[in-house]
């Protein structure tokens, strides 16, 4: 299992474009990637349960990850939590 | 009497749409594993339905955007996990959907933010669309007057089920005017109201009226009324004209863009000056068709239009527009790839002969005039006449020469600067501007980053425009625009003042480009390409031409 905080930047923090963006990313892993924040866990390879987590520009969030592909999902979800222009 | 102002009213008969009793109930015994596999072809099938959607030109920024996140949702995860525990527990495949689509919208609706009850409404439409694919009726609505639609609520595939042209107005008791069934309503001009308790108030077979400025229902309208306002909106309706001249007496015309034989069923056919653009393409949408097949379509529309005028544009594939039949790679078709007559002469040369043999035996029938697109090169033009040679050949006499006029898109970079050359190898020129501002802007117009280059007022591109003008300066070529940036009033008179006078747009639109010929005056307006000349800066355009049109 591994974890990594991350601030999100995007303006519009995860509303349903950037998680959308998200979800398809995860989707390409085989690990089970979750987004807490705030008490919630969130699947980030659903866009629904991603959306009602509420997370907006200057949120703290983190992000786990857990399976055979975990080092590279880690990777590529917080790289992409980083991006600005997330839509 | 009726108080407000008639214009403004829509009237005709209640029909109450009711929803089916459809089969939610499962069997004993259900066999969940087909029950499942069901639900994954269902997805699977609607998820295409609207990748086509997506990419199909003539449909608004605001439904393409609702379309892509419905895209999103159908890949959710825990959505999908949920239908399918659901089926495993003995559910049909109907209610497992419908409860856990209900559960999600359920949830988002009590989010206090504006933003979650318009998702929950997103939802809403997903869920409609989903059940009306899993319980599929192709039963059409029938009537023989002009209506209004009365419904609880109503899912996009209505539209496919009624007469649009005796619909006058739809009614529904629930969503939002942001949704899906809102945003169709308006692109085919039907005025719509959403009333909670609307069909507790209207009684089916009733004359009603809507009033969608105040967003109110008019109901037990008197005969008298009903007639007064029928007549009122007959004077007054912007109908489409057979013929539309400018101010000072000069016929512009303005025809239609299809994108298949729909056009048939348009209520004001009769008056359309003819097919701009037949965007061919699509009839490839579900698959490959073979020339008898695309030689049938294409007479009856050589038929239908005989004395008017017909241009059809080959196969366009490439760009946004891939479809998965014709089994070519995204990455290489891509917008600055190969597509549109590049790709026709290269890998699916095969298709693109197909096509050419269909159109010219179509010629038998009336003129035909046959686009080609994304021209780039002089020597394109040569290698298509060699291709055409060997067609002419194949099909011995089964065509009529004179019946035949082709033309080229000038919609590259390219095209444009060689447009004297070119002009003097085909029989008029089409200006596809999306794709030209696009090219000449150097910007991707799927890409929002830099969609502010993407400008209707990009002045490289306006200036572009009277290059080519200049260009052509001693060459007599037939010159129109197909475009969305016809609907701008601004850039319209800029086009006007270049000296074009004739424009393709979707039929819904015609009567509005109809009303900015009317408005137009040559005299007036003829020095807007020499202003337009001098700046340097967007907001100099903008200003100018709000300040003069």
């Amino acid at each position: 299992m591994k974890s990594e905080k991350v601030k999100i930047i995007n303006s519009n923090g995860l509303h349903l474009r950037p998680a959308g963006t998200l979800c398809r990313e995860a989707l390409k892993f085989e690990s089970k990637i979750e987004i807490v924040f705030n008490n919630i866990r969130a699947n980030a390879k659903s866009v629904l349960s991603v959306l009602g987590a509420c997370i907006k520009q200057g949120d703290e969030v983190l992000v786990e990850v857990k399976g055979k592909d975990e080092d590279e999902a880690l990777i590529s979800i917080i790289e992409l939590l980083k991006k600005e222009n997330l839509e | 009497m009726l108080k407000t102002n008639f214009t403004k009213i829509t009237v005709g008969k209640a029909v109450i749409i009711k929803e089916k009793e459809t089969q939610k109930y499962q069997k004993k015994n259900r066999d969940y594993i087909r029950e499942e596999k069901k639900f994954f072809d269902v997805l699977k099938k609607v998820k295409k339905e609207i990748d086509i959607k997506i990419k199909d030109e003539s449909k608004s920024k605001e439904e393409k955007d609702l379309l892509k996140s419905s895209q999103f949702i159908l890949c959710d995860e825990n959505l999908v996990e949920e239908v399918v525990l659901k089926i495993k527990e003995g559910k049909s495949l109907y209610i497992s959907v419908e409860e856990v689509f209900d559960k999600y919208i359920s949830a988002f609706s009590d989010l206090e933010d504006e933003y979650f009850s318009e998702r929950a409404n997103d939802l809403y439409d997903l869920k409609k669309y989903l059940l009306e694919k899993i319980n599929y009726k192709k039963e059409k609505i029938k009537t023989n007057e002009e209506f209004i639609a009365i419904a609880n609520n109503l899912g996009i595939s209505f539209f496919d089920k009624v007469e649009l042209s005796k619909l006058r107005g739809i009614i529904v008791e629930r969503g939002t005017y942001n949704s899906h069934l809102c945003i169709l309503a308006r692109s085919y001009n039907i005025p719509i109201l959403i009333k909670k308790d609307a069909l507790n108030i209207i009684k089916d077979g009733e004359y009603i009226g809507i009033d969608e400025e105040n967003k109110e229902i008019l109901l037990n309208l008197s005969l008298e009324d009903f007639l007064k306002v029928k007549e009122v909106k007959a004077k007054t309706q912007k109908k489409l004209k057979k013929e539309v001249f400018t101010k000072d007496n000069k016929r512009v015309n303005i025809l239609a863009n299809i994108e298949d034989i729909k056009i048939l069923d348009f209520k004001y056919i009769e008056e359309i000056e003819g097919i701009g653009l037949f965007r061919s393409e699509y009839l490839l949408k579900e698959k490959i068709l073979s020339e008898d097949e695309q030689f049938k379509i294409y007479a009856k529309l050589v038929e239908v239009f005989k004395n008017k005028e017909l241009t059809i544009r080959t196969f366009d594939i490439g760009g946004d527009k891939i479809f998965s039949c014709l089994n070519v790679d995204e990455e290489e078709c891509d917008f600055l790839g190969l597509r549109g007559i590049r790709l026709g002469l290269n890998k699916l040369k095969d298709l693109y002969k197909t096509q050419l043999k269909a159109l010219f035996r179509a010629s038998v029938y009336g003129k035909i005039r046959i686009l080609f697109p994304f021209v780039s090169i002089f020597e394109e033009i040569e290698e298509l006449k060699c291709l055409i040679k060997e067609i002419r050949l194949e099909l011995n006499d089964a065509f009529e020469e004179k019946n035949i006029k082709l033309g080229i898109m000038i919609e590259t970079p390219t095209a444009l600067i060689l447009a004297d050359k070119l002009a003097k190898e085909v029989d008029f020129f089409s200006i596809g501007t999306n794709d030209l501002l696009q090219y000449i802007s150097a910007t991707k117009r799927t890409n929002s980053s830099v969609s502010y280059l993407y400008s209707d007022y990009n002045l490289g591109f306006l200036r572009s425009l009277i290059y080519l003008k200049e260009i052509l300066k001693n060459i007599d070529i037939e010159i129109s625009v197909c475009g969305d940036i016809v609907l701008n009033k601004h850039i319209f008179f800029f086009l006007m003042s270049l000296g074009i006078k004739k424009y393709s747009v979707s039929p819904y639109q015609i009567s509005k480009i109809q009303g900015y010929v009317e408005d137009y005056s040559e005299d007036k307006y003829k020095e807007i390409v020499e202003k337009v000349r001098t700046f340097s800066k967007e907001e100099e355009v903008k200003t100018y031409l709000t300040s003069i049109c």
